[in-house]
């Protein structure tokens, strides 16, 4: 047994009572073996790790239990006897790359830095290794990186320096704490590939962190379920996504879209009323639209960019359609177009909707924080104008109910809800003025999955009550295949292919959806 | 934690100190501030008068009161003229960007970056000396760092979703201005206005002093310090009144500012 | 390369847009110098004379002109009040006010950038809370009252220098210094807390970032955290804001001088103000500004040298 922790407990000390975030967990991890911890925000899983390395805040304190590294126990060392562990035996890769990394200084310096620490090496022989590490962790051109700064790598290639760093001492344990969850799907595979050839070439036992169930059964023999601070459940991951013996497990899993499983609920209810009727009337239709950018904001003197190129699509009414694609790719300048927020396009887009909404990412950022939930939704009824004070009131309980809020929702002031309770208050505002079309812009992917399937559930009952038509945005490919009737897909500004979205996903015909499908987990 | 709250509890105790006697200032003075007495010229601070007399014979505390009144009153006035026309500016330049920004804040820039005492001192100049006067330098010299902090917010806001959810409900351009995005600025513009206080009252004291400010037979704080640099030697509780006056009031009002 | 040059460009024109506002800015003001030097009962034919030999009856864009012309050869014209060239009168002042700017941005960075990582390196503990407080007390300090305090206690009390006086540089550069010494910290003093504040307030914000957490987790020291990776960063937002401190303590020695009878740049200015001399007050205006747009020009060139993230051709990113 490599590393033990046992009965470990972790509190905030800034507040009284304790508040206390991790209580009496305990799990060990074998050599070369790579385990993953899986859970919901707030379920203590990167606690529990940044506390391996104490690396947690100075506000929180372990208030029990062991952490042993071959039978030393980490907790009751001093600080020069624990640094000699941190980086030499156990390292750390963590979920930002960008800004995990020094911003002033060199790639290779950062990286050799761990040897000047831990190491005797000369200056010379420092840069070789460092190189080399660079180049095992896929970087071909380790001499010119060597000079570079942070800024001028992108996000895939910063974690790969992240792990080159972190690699280069050969440490007996990597802590990965949400590795590839800031980057896009693509790379993310990449990342996790080589996070995979490390262990296999090197015998580093890995603790991978995670929220993405997905991530974990690609990656990991063994997992543990976090929640509030427990262990759930620990065991074989296939085990555990066979068989969940805990009631928190099995709804987890449930939640979780996958192309691998199509709720039969939904099936039923795709059917849009429109098709029912045998005749289909447009929505939306875009035409050979071209969206430009200028960098430095200038028009003049910037530097002209393309960020939509030739986009044409259309869509009916009561349907749901998907736009996919990586970041860059145009989706979302695509969607502001067509909502009304940029009107700086070439081409043609025409929509029945008067006033098409949106409900985007962060709710946090779509809702005033200065204001409280009540005047948020009562705003559109008094720019429409026309209504009394009275029926404002009323209105805006009766959509509190519909998007299952309770009424005294109305007086918190949005910090006071919760992620899932934003969400809601969005979708709320924008059916305040009962449109038909709504563009929803990543709007679940910063939820947690058992929010998340909550929200789809409440988007696909509000679409059947109101008739709603949605343009659904989204780099996850799962969520995509759950809800939508047809999919576009987009790279780089073009539509590289687009179709029914049981057709696209059996039978890809482009070489970029093949590869976003393959990576898939 | 309880340092904070100490800190915040001096700073009210002294903006309290501070308050009570320009308010009482208004109706009360224990003497005329301006009535002269050849028989008690340049005297030490005894009880009957608190912070001794003038070399006038005229009561220090009395002219301490009056004083704090008249830099209040320049100082609210500069940051008046600073607060309304810098936000107006900044709200719509930061909003609306283009080339009237450009073209504002390269201006702006460039007054912004020399030292505003002498911008104060130019615009003095042209308009002349006098209370009425140093207002409107001090406010115009206030004008482009106000514009400049609510435009910089503005530009970060404009880009939240909030504001895009209220242009898709059809909010007019001024509604989304002033009513859905300078609520959300408020905290960092009562910083602002808190520090553009002090500023103000900093450099009322400097001009004043200089002779450039209020004129004579006024009290202002920096008017009595420059009259009583000559009798330093020989009357020092002269100048000690009025400049601890500007040094609790300044430093009461930072403390609240940092830790509310 | 090509970035300076337009710097040096946009510098150029900064001056001339300056040397514009300056100019006109004294040409509209009601009260002439004309009537300041020859009183308000003077007969219409002297004023009229007067104009003419000062050339105030033609039109504003041909004065400005030959002004600036007169100013490129370094005359700023004649003082009306001291009677003699302004050039002269100017540089023979700059010498007081430059020494004593100097002297003060010594003491401040000297000071403040020592104390400010104490400070925050002590986070939370008892000499920071008493810095804290120090600080904020020191900022709302008057320099000019300060200096009276200084002269108080310095001069009328201990007698270490006579208040009032002034030994001259050539007369004798030791006494020179000894009698700037108190002006400087009486303006070091404000600044040094501003620095020390902010300087702080920059290492605690740092500290919080992420790649501070990375640097722990290699196994550096607190020490080798707050050196190796938090100092540089922390820097360089302090390089700006020294710039504007150096600005404002040249115009702060405006008034610093006069508090301690010292004939610079500042006192001269005053006088001029008050006596509506426009030319002294154009000629210290262009001066000091030229002075601020170097040193904005020297700091910004320093920014770039320093972060890496600025990229070294064309604007910033």
């Amino acid at each position: 047994m490599l590393l033990d922790v046992n009965n470990v407990s972790i509190g905030f000390a800034d507040t009284k009572p304790m508040q206390m975030v991790v209580n009496n967990i305990s799990f060990q991890v074998d050599q070369g073996e790579i385990l993953g911890i899986v859970g919901e925000s707030g379920s203590g899983k990167s606690m529990t790790a940044l506390s391996i390395m104490g690396l947690h805040k100075d506000t929180a304190r372990i208030t029990s239990g062991e952490i042993r590294v071959e039978g030393n126990n980490l907790l009751s060392m001093s600080e020069n006897q624990k640094r000699s562990y941190l980086g030499k035996e156990i390292a750390m890769v963590f979920q930002e790359p960008m800004t995990s990394l020094n911003p002033v200084m060199k790639i290779g310096d950062q990286v050799s830095e761990m040897l000047a620490i831990h190491t005797r090496l000369s200056r010379k022989e420092q840069k070789e290794k460092t190189l080399e590490a660079l180049f095992e962790v896929g970087l071909n051109n380790p001499e010119e990186l060597y000079n570079k700064y942070p800024h001028e790598l992108s996000g895939g290639m910063r974690q790969r320096v992240m792990i080159a760093m972190a690699m280069i001492c050969k440490p007996k344990i990597l802590i990965a704490d949400e590795p590839t969850t800031a980057l896009d799907v693509s790379v993310q595979a990449q990342i996790l590939a080589l996070l995979k050839k490390m262990n296999k070439e090197h015998g580093v036992s890995i603790i991978l962190i995670s929220h993405d169930l997905g991530v974990i059964r690609t990656m990991c023999e063994r997992t543990i379920v976090m929640s509030q601070g427990k262990i759930v459940e620990q065991g074989l991951v296939e085990d555990i996504f066979r068989n969940p013996k805990q009631e928190y497990t099995k709804k987890l899993i449930d939640a979780v879209p996958s192309i691998h499983k199509k709720m039969v609920e939904i099936e039923t209810v795709v059917q849009s009323p429109s098709k029912v009727n045998g005749q289909v009337s447009k929505m939306l239709s875009v035409n050979g639209v071209n969206i430009y950018y200028y960098q430095n904001g200038r028009i003049r003197r910037g530097v002209k960019k393309q960020i939509v190129k030739q986009a044409s699509f259309h869509i009916n009414e009561g349907e749901v359609v998907g736009i996919v694609g990586e970041s860059g790719s145009g989706k979302s300048t695509l969607a502001k177009a067509i909502a009304g927020l940029n009107m700086f396009y070439e081409g043609e887009i025409t929509c029945t909707e008067t006033r098409p909404q949106m409900v985007f990412q962060d709710p946090y950022s779509s809702l005033n924080q200065a204001k409280k939930v009540q005047w948020i939704l009562e705003e559109p009824l008094k720019i429409k104008g026309g209504y009394t004070k009275q029926e404002r009131r009323r209105l805006v309980k009766e959509k509190l109910s519909e998007v299952g809020l309770l009424e005294e929702i109305g007086n918190r002031y949005v910090y006071q809800l919760s992620g899932g309770q934003r969400q809601r208050v969005c979708i709320a505002a924008a059916l305040m003025l009962h449109s038909k079309f709504v563009i929803l812009d990543e709007a679940v992917s910063a939820l947690d999955v058992t929010i998340q399937r909550q929200i789809l559930n409440l988007l696909m009952e509000l679409k059947d009550k109101h008739n709603l038509t949605y343009l659904f945005i989204s780099h996850d490919m799962n969520v995509i295949h759950e809800i939508c009737d047809r999919v576009i897909v987009m790279n780089e500004g073009k539509i590289v292919e687009q179709g029914d979205t049981g057709e696209v996903f059996r039978a890809p015909k482009d070489e970029y959806t093949k590869k976003l499908l393959a990576a898939i987990l | 934690m309880r340092k904070k709250n100490l800190n915040f509890i001096l700073g009210a105790i002294l903006i309290g100190i501070v308050l009570l006697l320009v308010l009482v200032g208004i109706f009360y003075t224990p003497y005329d501030p301006n009535a002269m007495n050849g028989s008690i010229k340049n005297t030490a601070p005894s009880f009957a008068h608190w912070f001794g007399t003038d070399n006038f014979g005229r009561d220090i505390f009395s002219r301490v009161m009056e004083g704090s009144r008249t830099t209040f009153f320049v100082a609210i006035a500069t940051v008046a003229i600073g607060t309304i026309v810098g936000t107006l500016v900044g709200a719509f330049t930061g909003y609306y960007g283009g080339a009237l920004d450009s073209v504002l804040m390269r201006i702006n820039d460039g007054i912004t970056s020399f030292p505003s005492i002498l911008l104060t001192l130019v615009i003095i100049s042209i308009f002349g000396i006098g209370k009425y006067n140093i207002i409107l330098a001090l406010g115009i010299v206030f004008i482009p760092s106000f514009a400049r902090v609510v435009r910089s917010e503005y530009m970060v806001q404009k880009e939240m979703d909030y504001v895009k959810m209220a242009k898709l409900m059809g909010a007019s351009d001024i509604r989304i201005l002033f009513i859905h995005i300078l609520p959300n600025i408020s905290s960092m513009l009562f910083s602002t206005i808190t520090i553009g206080f002090n500023n103000a009252v900093l450099a009322e004291a400097g001009m004043s002093y200089l002779g450039l400010g209020v004129q004579p037979p006024d009290a202002s704080l920096g008017r009595m310090l420059s009259e009583a640099q000559a009798y330093l030697f020989s009357a020092p509780w002269y100048a000690i009144a009025p400049g601890v006056m500007i040094v609790i009031t300044v430093l009461g009002i930072s403390l609240i500012n940092e830790e509310r | 390369m090509k970035y300076i040059i337009r710097k040096i460009s946009t510098l150029i024109l900064t001056l001339f847009i300056v040397s514009i506002f300056t100019f006109t800015a004294f040409q509209v003001i009601p009260g002439d110098s004309v009537l300041s030097t020859l009183g308000m009962d003077a007969s219409p034919e002297a004023i009229q004379a007067l104009r003419q030999e000062r050339g105030l009856d033609e039109n504003l864009a041909l004065r400005y002109g030959r002004w600036l012309g007169n100013v490129l050869q370094g005359d700023f014209g004649k003082s009306t009040q001291y009677n003699m060239e302004v050039g002269a009168l100017v540089s023979s002042r700059l010498t007081v006010t430059v020494w004593l700017a100097l002297l003060s941005i010594i003491l401040i960075i000297a000071i403040s950038i020592p104390l400010g990582i104490l400070s925050a390196m002590k986070e939370g503990g008892i000499i920071d809370r008493m810095l804290t407080l120090l600080t904020q007390t020191m900022m709302a300090i008057p320099p000019f009252f300060l200096g009276m305090i200084l002269t108080l206690i310095f001069g009328i009390c201990l007698k270490w220098f006579v208040p009032g006086n002034y030994v001259s540089f050539s007369e004798n550069k030791g006494k020179f210094f000894a009698y700037l010494i108190y002006p400087a910290i009486a303006m070091a003093i404000p600044k040094i807390a501003m620095t020390v504040k902010f300087l702080r307030s920059s290492i605690r914000r740092q500290m919080h970032l992420e790649y501070v957490r990375t640097a722990k987790s290699k196994g550096n020291s607190k020490k080798d955290i707050l050196v190796k990776h938090v100092l540089k960063n922390a820097l360089i937002p302090v390089i700006t804001f020294l710039g504007m401190i150096i600005a404002d303590v040249l115009a702060g020695s405006i008034i610093v001088e006069q508090v301690f009878n010292l004939p610079g740049l500042g006192r001269l200015l005053v006088v001029a103000i008050s006596s509506r001399d426009y030319a002294v007050v154009q000629a210290v205006v262009l001066y000091i500004a030229a002075i601020v747009v170097v040193i904005n020009l020297f700091v910004d060139v320093l920014y770039r040298i320093i972060d890496p993230r600025i990229s070294k051709e064309g604007g910033a990113e």
